[in-house]
């Protein structure tokens, strides 16, 4: 994995001092909280419904043994003993204090991490597909340019203030594992030879206006990466609207410019700008490549894995194949039976750093779901692995399944939520589980739809790209949870549609099982909820839920 | 500081500046316990309290001061996000 040099270490070094000095000034009085609040936000603090949070980058979703505990000592010195994986590949401390901040970014930036632009209208942490580099269907690494694109856009000078937020995400194969196409800019990585060449996405994005990015422009030369991202970003940072802030995401200029407008618009700052600027991309992202060039393993014989009981069901749901002979990708479900999804205790993150250590040479990646990863363990080691996740308690096989539930903090933390969100995740979580469980002992598919939970418009818990989404709203004072269809966030990304009217909270489990009535009747074959939903459309969902649930429409 | 109407029951709330804890004004201090939370209604006290507001702001003791409106008769605030606030995370925090 890559590791900071000493330009790397100084720089965030430099920037949690600056923090500390700015904290200073704002306790003394010389910074008023209008005048503090964009800088605190550049550095991931927020304040939230109870207290500060503090969001960490974990970019492009990896991080070592050590750094996985550097975050267990935040979670226990500084937070309540836990942290919050996020939809972003960050992980979020709940219960900060302004004062601590300081310290907490020293403790980070000593072990190679930072809050840099994890909030504030700016670019965000880079993410990626948490296989990167091990996926067996993996055509080039995408870890390379997501670190050239952190390096590109920390502290950006030009970018620093955008019209809104702006997120990137990088993949490197045909499955898209990071929901490319709901980002800004997404790239799509091919081999080129000794540097990749891209396929650039744009417009993309969830929250009050959900669009699926456009192509922008195919096979674009590695030498032509920069120029053109830096193009792009000028013209949305000068054209952009800045008078209204849910119209100020790149989607919305995107869409009112129209495509080839934009694409126009892009060409000419291009023309004006010197490329020269960009000259040292080549030789820095070979230097980063080297890094991430060599696997952390080295290939192994197969291991022939007897796949019984628990532990085969484990195996089908959260082991993938690995591009290094003889090792296995495991993901480790951190969406048990009625647990709060994304969410670790200190003493969970080191007793899976440890097992990183001792299976997975040291590393770890945090997925967009919500899960971590293990990416380099021999499959000889697979039993053993497992045996220490039972021990854990964090042996749930349901990576991909219904229960795999993405879920956004909600009402329960947010200040800018409509309605919680945790508790439908954990209700939905012990539904779908029991049938999942049905399923395995019928041994029949436990396959189901995705099923993802926003507590606001704004769509964290990226409900518009599930097969059944959920939206948690305020209506007349009482929460209320409107359905999605059809949604899907893979390289068929598409969104979803309203059902109808909303659903109070302890409505929420029988509808989803209704939903999924419905698809097991209609399904043809081994047909997918979403193809399912694509062939048959709302209609027959609409009558079932409609036709035969008694409840009021919120 | 938006005005509630001045015929509602409100008290006035913040996030103390270092700790981020929420915080209730008491009629001279700022407390974590809702209880000790100072109830007012009229035009003329809500002013005062929203000059409060605004000198502890200045003063970096609290950030983002407001009103809530109560219910009349319980006096637990109307608003859901509010009540939410009001109780905390209404979910098992997870243990370390």
């Amino acid at each position: 994995m890559y590791q900071y040099d000493g330009y790397d270490q100084a720089f965030v070094r430099d920037r949690a001092a600056e923090f500390r000095e700015q904290v200073g000034r704002r306790l003394a009085g010389q910074l008023s909280e209008d005048e503090f609040k964009p800088l605190r936000l550049k550095n991931g603090l927020y304040l939230q419904l109870h207290a500060y949070m503090l969001r960490v980058a974990i970019p492009y979703g990896v991080l070592s043994a050590d750094q996985m505990r550097t975050l267990a000592h935040l979670a226990d010195r500084y937070d309540r003993g836990y942290g919050h994986f996020t939809t972003r590949q960050n992980i979020q401390f709940n219960w900060t204090k302004l004062e601590d901040v300081p310290d907490m970014l020293d403790v980070l930036a000593d072990a190679g991490m930072h809050a840099i632009q994890t909030s504030g209208n700016c670019i965000r942490n880079v993410t990626t597909d948490a296989f990167a580099g091990v996926a067996g269907d993996e055509e080039v690494d995408p870890r390379p340019t997501a670190e050239l694109l952190r390096q590109w856009s920390s502290l950006h000078p030009e970018f620093a203030y955008l019209p809104r937020k702006f997120k990137i995400a990088v993949i490197g194969a045909e499955d898209d594992r990071a929901a490319m196409k709901f980002h800004d800019i997404g790239l799509r990585a091919r081999p080129g030879g000794d540097r990749p060449r891209y396929d650039i996405w744009v417009g993309g994005g969830q929250g009050r206006t959900p669009r699926v990015a456009q192509l922008f422009a195919d096979d674009v030369a590695f030498d032509d990466l920069l120029p053109t991202l830096d193009s792009m970003l000028r013209v949305y940072n000068l054209a952009g609207r800045r008078d209204n802030k849910y119209k100020a995401r790149i989607k919305i200029l995107v869409a009112e410019m129209g495509l080839d407008a934009y694409r126009e618009a892009v060409a000419a700052d291009r023309a004006t700008r010197d490329r020269a600027a960009f000259e040292a991309a080549r030789a820095e992202y070979d230097r980063i490549a080297a890094h991430f060039s060599a696997a952390a393993v080295g290939a192994v014989s197969p291991t022939r894995v007897q796949a019984d009981g628990a532990f085969g069901a484990w195996l089908d749901r959260n082991v993938t194949a690995h591009k290094v002979e003889g090792h296995a990708v495991v993901s480790i479900s951190l969406k048990g039976d009625g647990e709060i999804p994304g969410d670790a205790t200190g003493a969970q993150m080191r007793a899976i750093a440890d097992l990183a250590e001792r299976y997975s040479a040291g590393e770890l990646r945090v997925t967009h779901r919500q899960n971590l990863v293990l990416p380099w363990v021999p499959q000889s080691a697979l039993r053993d692995v497992y045996a220490a996740l039972v021990e854990l308690g964090l042996a749930t096989g349901n990576v991909g399944l219904t229960s795999d539930i993405i879920s956004c903090p909600g009402l329960d933390y947010c200040a800018l939520a409509t309605a919680r969100s945790i508790p439908i995740a954990q209700a939905l979580s012990t539904v779908m589980r029991a049938r999942e469980e049905r399923a395995l002992a019928a041994g029949r598919d436990p396959q189901g739809p995705s099923v993802n939970i926003s507590g606001c418009i704004n769509a964290c818990g990226h409900h518009h790209a599930a097969n059944i989404g959920i939206l948690g709203l305020t209506k007349a004072d009482e929460e209320s949870y409107q359905i999605t269809l059809g949604g899907r966030a893979d390289q068929n990304a598409a969104i979803g549609e309203v059902l109808g009217p909303g659903f109070k909270a302890e409505e929420v489990p029988g509808v989803v099982e209704q939903l999924i009535a419905v698809w097991e009747a209609e399904r043809a074959g081994g047909e997918s909820f979403a193809d399912t939903y694509a062939r048959l459309g709302k209609a027959p969902f609409k009558t079932a839920i409609y036709g035969e649930t008694a409840h009021v429409a919120a | 500081m938006a005005r509630i109407k001045p015929t509602s029951t409100v008290f006035l709330t913040a996030n103390d500046l270092l700790s981020g804890a929420i915080v209730y004004w008491t009629g001279d201090s700022w407390s974590t316990d809702v209880k000790r939370a100072r109830h007012v209604s009229g035009e003329a006290a809500q002013a005062g309290l929203e000059a409060v507001g605004k000198a502890e702001e200045a003063a970096n003791t609290v950030v983002g001061a407001y009103f809530v409106a109560l219910d009349p008769i319980n006096t637990i605030p109307l608003e859901l996000r509010e009540r939410q606030r009001r109780a905390g995370p209404s979910i098992a925090l997870p243990a370390s």
